[in-house]
């Protein structure tokens, strides 16, 4: 007994220090894995907002009166909610839990108030932070990745708790409640909101202060709310960034002049809810300049820590931008981070999708939509817009698929890039290039087999013939006619740069392999309009035998408003119905929502987010073929589930009757009148089910239904509907 | 809204509906339908100027008032849903109905019964009833993302009636000029030829809400008109108190004004 008690010391050691490796191990950041949620699921994640209302309602809130306090739970709770479970918050990963520990140096001296707060991580490249009433403080991955220390988060998280402290979301609630209907109400919630932010700023000092933190990091917080939208650094983009081997890309595809900076300090901030940064810094110094003893930290968790948990915040933001298809910003972020982590297996595959994704959206005519404006271009990050844009649709492709190659032949294994290629070559397929046009040769050989290759090297790579050299005449002729007298043209160097690829035998598999799929898709072509449409039916079929059902949703109108509560019970109505009609149909449904987080955990809240995203990235551009950022994830967590088959599906509800206008001109003819009085009663229910079929393994939405009906919403009436819809959208029978 | 919502509604502006088979309720497109029909004659009360002299029972003179506040019957029906979006039905129907003979604008003479010379009048009468069995197929469709025989749909039909006066022991106050008022019992009507033939067009919107995964509830709004054929006319001496073409008028009459009822139900889906 006595051995077993000196053992339990050792044995507990044993297991903490097992237990800190396997929670608070750091990552490496060469093999980054993406932030998911970790340890227990906390309650704010999987509680009913209606019973987090129903608490609250106890809770004295002496300036409201229970209607208002109703309104103000009820806005407060649905929309955190709605957010927590928007797919983009975690909770318990690594960034959270730092967020967390600088709060509780903060706060040292007051657990009580640190015990009421819960810090939670979005992934958003939008530099902020929140609090909420409820005492949830939020913090962007977009502002932590933007940070210089450890001691600017500090300060942001003490203007957030000064927030909560002083209860300015009830007092916002309160003074628009009490003001509705004054003249210019945006200007003047704007001066009260600007107020409160001033007040934020000033206890935030304090708090700040009393930590011990120096005072410097204060004014270098504003510079990093600031220039926030710019890229995570300032690195000029060298004009020989692409240039390689086997890839060779002309300097005057770069800018020839920087972009300057535009942010102003004081911009005019007259309805904005934040003053602007010049008062702010204005404010805020000349409070802290009131306080005597100020402390000298730097960072309490170590500078190593907060460059780490900042590099995590950048890989996720390249992330977000993929996601978001800025796929210049993303190339520029890679182009940044790829100097710290060169051997980077993430960061590769990241590259290899932005040029993925830059190929599709060239090809199908949107590539505006990924990058900056030309009004817009500021900073280093404007050279890659600029250059990205300078190319044309078969110098992009070209670009692409050479990069993915390269990408491939660097980490010869693996699925995603591979998977990248596939689709790639797939896009180089669906170009205007003609491959049969391009040279075996590397751009480099091709010059050196030329009669006179230093002039023409120096012609084409540098670009600095000197003008004043050329007559005016060679000029017209240059321009005329960009074929070298040597017999290389300038403007297609691209056709140089795949060299190595079309003599590569899988390539050329490849290239057989999509002739064969465009030319059965000619013959399609050939079938009359009766088969095709035939063909379009069966096209909207998938085979949904199993399937995963994410986060079903509802929503109520009353009065054209969102009715939560009703809209919370239709939404277990919609779940529970689900269950039937699948069952009904032999289908195997397996539901990630949060009807069922409380069982389903961390890892279920981790699968939901990692769908959503999906459906988010490929909702941001419903035209093309979209690669899933987390496709690596993704194929796992198909694997648990046995099918790659997503089904996401929304029901909206609304009662409203409404009588035609035209209708009372039967007031001449009474009893006709009595006739239509029933109907606008009969027709007033409306019910629409949306619900699409995402296919994880193409990333493509197969399958999509849109439903109304105008009987009174039952369970049994969207069980018949989901039944129907189902069991026409499913393939096998 | 939940961010999403925003997400699946711009993607299904590309995705599209296209379901040819129809799976009815839960998989089952034949259904039985049995509904009562009630009618509240409110029109018919308004425009029926002696209204207040029909009554119920009789106790030696002594009318029993009764106001006609509702008539009502009852529809079998079976159907199918061809496909998602109509379906045929054919409906048996039985309806009772009250009805007044007493009405200045309608034509029921005594004197012709009692052609004696003397000019007789109607003070009182019970209420007469009549039942009409109706047959008649339906139409039924719905707009464009129906699922009969689910939810809200249009139903038209053309059937053949047959309205009947229901034997009873009818009493009518009658007075003359000259004596006191006497109950007239005998001879109202020749039950032998009783059977009005009329014609029925009908337009329904019916809504069917699921109770469970065989019965749907059915409620709806029936707008009903019957044509009465021309009804050949004795002007011999009347045999009876009431003829035929006379009760045709005041059935048509009733059944004109009594074109809305609300019908409501069950059906059996398989």
């Amino acid at each position: 007994m006595l051995k077993l008690k000196s053992l339990i010391p050792l044995i507990a050691l044993i297991l903490s220090n097992l237990l800190d490796e396997s929670i608070f191990a750091q990552q490496d950041l060469n093999n980054f894995k993406i932030l998911q949620s970790q340890g227990k699921i906390p309650d704010d994640f999987i509680l009913k907002s209606s019973m987090k209302v129903k608490a609250d309602m106890q809770a004295d809130r002496e300036n409201l009166n229970i209607r208002e306090k109703k309104i103000f739970l009820e806005g407060i709770h649905y929309g955190v909610d709605e957010l927590l479970q928007s797919g983009l918050v975690i909770y318990g990963d690594e960034i959270s839990n730092y967020v967390n520990k600088v709060a509780q140096k903060l706060l040292e001296k007051d657990m009580v108030l640190f015990k009421q707060l819960r810090f939670y991580t979005i992934k958003s490249n939008v530099s902020n932070a929140l609090s909420t009433d409820q005492g949830i403080v939020f913090v962007t991955t977009g502002l932590i990745s933007q940070l210089t220390s450890e001691a600017q988060l500090a300060f942001i998280l003490a203007h957030e708790i000064s927030h909560f402290t002083e209860k300015h979301v009830v007092e916002t609630f309160e003074y628009r409640t009490r003001n509705r209907g004054i003249d210019d109400q945006i200007k003047q919630l704007s001066v009260y909101s600007r107020d409160k932010e001033f007040e934020a700023d000033v206890l935030g000092v304090a708090l700040f202060h009393k930590a011990g933190y120096a005072k410097k990091h204060i004014m270098s917080t504003f510079d990093v709310l600031m220039y926030s939208y710019l890229p995570i650094d300032e690195i000029e983009l060298p004009e020989t960034y692409f240039n390689s081997d086997l890839c060779f890309i002309p300097k005057n595809k770069f800018p020839d002049k920087k972009y300057p900076i535009k942010a102003e300090e004081s911009y005019d901030d007259s309805r904005s809810s934040h003053p602007n940064i010049q008062k702010r810094k204005e404010k805020t110094l000349e409070t802290a300049d009131k306080m005597a003893s100020w402390g000298e930290i730097d960072s309490y968790l170590g500078e190593s820590e907060f460059q780490y948990i900042r590099s995590l915040s950048r890989f996720e933001r390249l992330r977000t931008d993929i996601i978001d298809n800025e796929y210049a910003n993303a190339l520029y972020t890679i182009f940044i981070l790829e100097k710290s982590f060169p051997n980077s297996l993430y960061l590769t595959r990241m590259k290899a999708q932005c040029w993925l994704g830059l190929s599709t959206f060239k090809i199908g005519n949107s590539i505006n939509q990924t990058l900056d404006s030309k009004s817009n271009l500021e900073g280093e990050g404007a050279a890659m817009h600029y250059f990205i844009r300078s190319l044309d649709e078969p110098e992009l492709t070209t670009l692409s698929m050479r990069t993915i190659e390269d990408c491939r032949k660097k980490f010869q294994n693996d699925k995603e890039i591979d998977a990248i290629w596939q689709r790639m070559t797939k896009n180089l397929f669906d170009s205007k290039i003609k491959l049969n046009e391009f040279s075996k040769l590397t751009f480099k050989t091709a010059i050196n087999q030329l009669t006179e290759p230093d002039t023409l090297v120096q012609d084409l790579t540098n670009n600095v013939v000197d003008e004043k050299v050329l007559t005016k005449y060679d000029k017209i002729k240059q321009k005329k006619n960009p074929v070298s007298e040597n017999g290389v043209d300038s403007s297609l160097y691209y056709t140089f740069n795949l060299s190595d690829l079309i003599q590569n035998e899988s390539f050329i598999n490849r290239c057989d392999e999509l002739k064969k799929i465009v030319d059965d898709e000619k013959t399609d072509k050939k079938l009359d309009k009766a088969e095709r449409e035939k063909i379009k039916k069966k096209e909207n079929k998938t085979d949904i035998s199993n399937f995963i059902l994410v986060d079903p949703a509802a929503v109520s109108y009353k009065k054209g408003k969102v009715d939560y509560n009703v809209s919370e019970e239709l939404t277990e109505k919609f779940n529970e119905s689900f269950k039937v009609a699948s069952e009904k149909l032999n289908l195997k449904m397996q539901t990630v929502g949060k009807g069922n987080l409380a069982d389903l955990g961390t890892a279920g809240f981790n699968e939901k987010s990692l769908f959503t995203t999906l459906l988010i990235q490929i909702s941001n551009n419903d035209k093309l073929d979209i690669f899933p950022v987390d496709y690596s994830y993704l194929e796992k967590v198909t694997e648990d589930f046995g099918t790659n088959k997503l089904v996401f599906s929304i029901i909206e509800h609304s009662y409203k009757v409404e009588f035609s206008s035209a209708a009372f001109a039967l007031i001449v003819f009474p009893p006709m009148l009595l006739g239509y009085l029933p109907l606008p009663f009969i027709l007033g229910n409306r019910t629409e089910i949306n619900l699409i079929v995402l296919d994880i393994s193409n990333s493509k939405i197969t399958s999509g239904a849109s439903y109304n009906f105008r009987e009174p919403v039952s369970k049994k009436g969207i069980q018949a509907r989901l039944y129907d819809i189902l069991s026409n959208i499913n393939t096998k029978k | 809204m939940r961010i999403y919502i925003v997400f699946i509604l711009t993607l299904l502006s590309f995705s599209t509906c296209l379901f040819a088979q129809n799976n009815g309720f839960m998989g089952k497109n034949n259904f039985i339908s049995a509904d009562i029909r009630v009618y509240a004659p409110i029109i018919y009360r308004l425009s029926t100027s002696d209204v207040n002299s029909v009554y119920n029972k009789t106790e030696g003179r002594n009318f029993t008032p009764k106001s006609n506040v509702l008539d009502y019957g009852f529809n079998l029906t079976i159907g199918k849903a061809m496909s998602r979006n109509f379906g045929l039905m054919l409906q048996i129907s039985s309806s009772r109905y009250d009805f007044a003979v007493i009405d200045n604008q309608y034509s029921l003479n005594p004197s012709e019964f009692y052609n004696d010379g003397n000019y007789y009048q109607v003070l009182k009468t019970n209420w007469l009833r009549a039942k009409v069995t109706t047959i008649m197929p339906i139409l039924e469709f719905t707009g464009s993302e129906g699922l009969l025989p689910l939810g809200l749909s249009h139903q038209i039909g053309l059937g053949f009636s047959k309205n009947k006066l229901i034997e009873d022991d009818y009493n009518f106050l009658i007075t003359d000029t000259y004596s006191q008022p006497f109950i007239q019992k005998e001879n109202l009507y020749d039950y032998s030829k009783n059977g009005i033939k009329s014609y029925a067009i009908m337009y329904k919107i019916n809504m069917r809400i699921p109770i469970n995964d065989f019965l749907l509830f059915n409620l709806g709004f029936r707008y009903n008109i019957n044509y009465f054929p021309k009804v050949y006319r004795s002007y011999s001496t009347k045999n009876y108190l009431i003829e035929n073409s006379e009760i045709r008028d005041y059935m048509r009459k009733k059944e004109f004004r009594n074109i809305l009822s609300l019908e409501t139900g069950l059906s059996f889906c398989f």
